[in-house]
């Protein structure tokens, strides 16, 4: 089945299948009628168009904190759920968790002291990379994260500058 | 592309359940085989933070293709470090001299063999008689279950500051008493399993009896007593028939655990399970091992529990069935004189020849404060008193802790009104 996809006058697509989307059976907007079809290859255009990326840090209260084996593989689970939903609908760019061993912490005065725990009460843990149309979606993302079950935790969501001439 | 491929490395089904769990205890056993018991709180370090590196690292980056080998193998790089960063492991053991890294290599062997190996002498290591039943419990699920301190609480319904204190405690008087982590020369074997055969029994029992609302937690601690006592049933010096006769005993309770809980959590006495729901692989495993069991000339009260636990997952009520095991618990308490054992006989007696035998038996009993000794009665009178009934159902329901049961007995009164 050929789709084609007139845009404003303009030819955008024609091919038989939507390559914008690389797992058509995973993406929720994936639709088999060849109306939909079109709007779902117009849909992916136009997200790709105008989507930002957006950095959600996991900021702890206590990166100290020791947890049980089993606490620790459930927070794992959770982690790979909330990022797994994210990949699903193409919007995860990339992430790192970052290990509190072995952190420093560098003063103006250039006095390194090992950090972030002590007068700092708070310490990143990871972050990921999302594209989203809005802020406002980047919060949703920024939502799920199962960092926010630990109270005193938060995250934190900032829109990455783009060397665009736009922002 | 990317995307694709790493949609199939977060794949769940390569999350073995339980998995860090399982191999927290397998990593501290090898470590603390290796350089000692005084290596204890490090080794409880090394592993904690070997998970925190996984958390940090597979959710981003994708389960890696052999889970316990990346454990295993960032475990001992973390060990390596520690040791060669503290350079105390030549006051730790005077018999390790290690120069290099490759000589460490061979000291931290992750192998399967040695993990067993491990675990069996860390089990005798920490079921010693220097410390309390209590304490060889709690030491036993935090270091050979990999229990977590807040789930140890749960368990035995305290907070964490009590168990943290008791284990650390524990953990001194084992430093103190310069308990060694090796294999129990066979002298010694005999009296040293008793009491790692009684801490089992008593860690199943706090699991299947528990007083927490936790059904999960409650599982767990049989599965893992279950999977310990295996462990010593796996070695040849340890694979007694007292050990298989806890092995019969555990698996024919432990086929009843699904058929205990209907859907809700509340609980489903005996009498109305539904026997389908009886593990049947694991009733086959009982009687295998108590066939195993009885292979020596000794009859230990194990023997005869295992043999009543027998009976009870024979579902149809005949009297060839209560009588022995009204027989068997007559014997039992020959050897075994606790309050338990008298009530439960009682109830046997009680199927045999009726309330009015039973009663009279119970009112000799001394006055026990637990919630089975009042429902006990409480059963018993249904026939004969029901005022009285009720005040001991009362009675039971002000005594116990668990949600369940007091939604159980509760349910006892409101029949006790309908049938008036």
């Amino acid at each position: 089945m050929i789709v084609t996809l007139i845009y404003k006058n303009q030819l955008i697509f024609s091919r038989d299948d939507c390559l914008e989307c690389f797992f058509p059976k995973q993406c929720p907007i994936f639709i088999t009628s060849i109306v939909m079809r079109v709007n779902h290859i117009f849909n992916h255009s136009k997200t790709n168009y105008i989507m930002e990326e957006y950095v959600l840090i996991m900021r702890h209260e206590d990166g100290a904190k020791v947890a049980s084996p089993e606490q620790m593989q459930e927070w794992m689970k959770q982690t790979m759920d909330w990022i797994g939903s994210i990949v699903a609908q193409n919007k995860f760019v990339g992430g790192t968790g970052l290990p509190f061993d072995e952190a420093r912490v560098i003063n103006h005065d250039k006095i390194v002291t090992n950090g972030p725990f002590g007068d700092l009460k708070e310490t990143i843990g990871g972050f990921i990379t999302v594209k989203a149309e809005s802020i406002e979606e980047a919060v949703a993302f920024a939502k799920g994260c199962p960092v926010l079950q630990g109270p005193g935790n938060t995250m934190e969501v900032r829109r990455i500058a783009k060397n665009d001439g736009v922002h | 592309m990317v995307f694709i491929k790493f949609l199939k490395t977060v794949d769940h089904s390569a999350l073995i359940p339980h998995l860090f769990r399982t191999e927290y205890s397998k990593i501290i056993a090898v470590l603390c085989k290796t350089f000692g018991m005084d290596f204890l709180e490090s080794a409880e370090d090394i592993a904690s933070e070997t998970f925190s590196t996984a958390m940090l690292t597979w959710p981003y980056k994708g389960i890696p293709p052999h889970p316990t080998a990346w454990l295993y193998t960032v475990a001992k790089n973390k060990a390596k470090n520690q040791l060669w960063r503290s350079r105390k492991f030549n006051d730790l053991s005077k018999d390790i001299k290690i120069e290099n890294h490759e000589m460490m290599d061979a000291y931290l062997d992750l192998s399967n063999h040695n993990i067993k190996d491990s675990q069996l002498q860390m089990l005798f290591a920490i079921c010693h008689p220097v410390i309390s039943v209590e304490s060889q419990i709690g030491l036993a699920l935090r270091i050979l279950c990999g229990f977590g301190i807040d789930e140890i609480a749960t368990a035995f319904l305290t907070n964490k500051e009590t168990i943290n204190k008791r284990l650390y405690r524990a953990k001194e008087k084992l430093r103190e008493s310069d308990i060694q982590i090796c294999p129990p020369n066979d002298p010694e074997i005999e009296a040293r399993l008793e009491t790692v055969i009684t801490t089992l029994y008593l860690l199943f029992n706090e699991g299947y009896y528990s007083e927490t609302n936790d059904q999960i937690i409650r599982e767990d601690l049989c599965a893992e007593a279950l999977r310990l006592a295996g462990i010593l049933s796996e070695n040849i010096l340890t694979n007694t028939s007292e050990v298989n006769a806890l092995l019969a005993l555990m698996n024919f309770q432990y086929s009843r655990i699904a058929a205990r809980k209907n859907n809700l959590g509340d609980i489903i006495l005996y009498d109305d399970q539904d026997d389908d729901l009886w593990d049947q692989v694991c009733i086959q495993k009982g009687v295998v091992y108590l066939h195993k069991a009885s292979t020596g000339d000794k009859v230990s009260s194990l023997h005869l529990e295992a043999t009543i636990a027998w009976w009870h997952t024979q579902k149809e009520d005949t009297k060839e069935k209560w009588n022995s095991i009204l027989m068997l618990y007559d014997h039992l308490l020959k050897i075994k004189n606790t309050n338990w054992v008298a009530l439960h006989r009682i109830y046997a007696m009680y199927k045999i020849s009726g309330y009015k035998a039973a009663i009279i038996e119970i009112e000799k009993l001394p006055r026990l404060e637990n919630q089975y000794y009042y429902t006990l009665l409480g059963e018993l009178y249904v026939h004969e008193d029901k005022s009285k009934a009720r005040a001991y159902f009362i009675k039971a329901i002000q005594i116990t802790r668990l949600a369940q049961e007091k939604k159980l007995l509760e349910k006892k009164i409101m029949t006790l009104s309908t049938s008036d």
